[in-house]
């Protein structure tokens, strides 16, 4: 089976960083790491224990991580969501991006309308603390839900599609 | 990023402004490293693509192990397994990046979309197809009818720049030789010079 590649935008936020360990801990996807600051150096994200795989890796470009993505995962910063839509907005179309909850946030909700930020990609919006072990998802393309709902059940999430 | 897809359809038919901004939103920009594969055996080819930037290589395996090379792929072709494309079966073919590519990739649900919204593209799609069909045909009736020269003079001039990168073995693979077989080729053509 050819491994798909799995972006995450963001993985030295909460969220990002949680999902990130657990994706590299699933061993099934070659994982590229960046980060949602973009004051933060690539070279700060560091791989989480147990990555055995050595193609995972952090990636200096958030356009190219994207472009090279199947799946594109986004824990960004509220003032960082514009500029990082900018930046992935042309190849991100057809693809599924998944924004994920924000862990800071009392509700773990992000009011960013990220459809119209990347309106020719598939958005699944989630909800919830990823921490509880309980994930709920909507999302306007019911196979890019549907796919989403499988990854995080893969990754060991109770999943609510709304 | 989508320069020379709109060339190759400027080739053949004529689109608007507006009908090709609408086959971009259709369309999954790939990024592929070399030695990345595209397509696995036993994958369904959920995808196919076009290639903006870079080579690919698309080969089978016997069940001696041995690697069979159907086609190199190169900037401005398309590239895909059409078959478990349209049928959703599992694919015979491996697909590997033999450089760093840049690929747009359309799924079967798209693909259909967008000759239903732009019909134009129908005509552009039935030529590729008859031109794929043909050089099917010419390839299958060399590797049965030429000589191993006639077959590398043939391959020189179809991928014109093509063959200086990619590696002797693959060549030889693609040609249905021996490395051995191609070195002595090459040697002889090199002092016909």
């Amino acid at each position: 089976m050819t491994r798909e590649t799995i972006a995450i935008v963001g993985a030295e936020q909460k969220s990002g960083s949680f999902f990130a360990a657990k994706l590299i801990g699933l061993d099934e996807y070659r994982i590229l790491l960046m980060p949602g600051d973009s004051h933060i150096p690539p070279g700060d994200l560091h791989m989480p224990a147990g990555d055995m795989w050595t193609e995972n890796e952090a990636v200096t470009c958030i356009k190219d991580g994207c472009w090279e993505a199947d799946t594109i995962l986004l824990d960004v910063a509220g003032d960082q969501e514009k500029e990082t839509a900018d930046k992935i907005r042309e190849v991100s179309t057809q693809k599924i991006v998944l924004i994920l909850p924000d862990a800071g946030s009392r509700y773990a909700y992000r009011e960013t309308d990220w459809d119209e930020l990347l309106p020719t990609a598939a958005i699944v919006h989630s909800y919830g603390d990823p921490h509880q072990g309980r994930i709920s998802i909507s999302g306007h393309e019911k196979s890019a839900t549907d796919k989403i709902d499988s990854l995080l059940k893969k990754l060991g999430f109770e999943t609510v599609i709304k | 990023m989508y320069e020379l897809l709109h060339q190759k359809f400027n080739e053949h038919i004529h689109l608007t402004d507006q009908e090709f901004d609408f086959c971009k939103t259709q369309f999954r920009p790939k990024k592929l490293r070399k030695r990345q594969y595209l397509l696995q055996e036993g994958d369904t080819a959920k995808y196919t693509s076009f290639v903006e930037k870079g080579l690919l290589r698309t080969y089978s395996v016997d069940d001696k192990g041995h690697e069979h090379i159907l086609q190199f792929s190169q900037e401005g072709w398309w590239v895909g397994d059409l078959y478990s494309f349209l049928t959703n079966e599992p694919s015979v073919y491996n697909i590997e990046a033999l450089e760093d590519c840049e690929l747009l990739q359309i799924t079967r649900e798209a693909w259909d979309n967008m000759l239903e919204k732009v019909p134009a593209l129908e005509r552009y799609f039935r030529i590729i197809v008859q031109n794929n069909l043909i050089a099917t045909q010419r390839r299958l009736i060399g590797s049965l009818s030429e000589t191993a020269e006639q077959k590398y003079l043939k391959l020189q001039q179809s991928f014109p720049g093509c063959l200086q990168r990619v590696p002797q073995h693959m060549i030889a693979s693609y040609l249905g030789i021996s490395r051995e077989t191609l070195s002595r080729i090459r040697s002889q053509l090199a002092a016909k010079k």
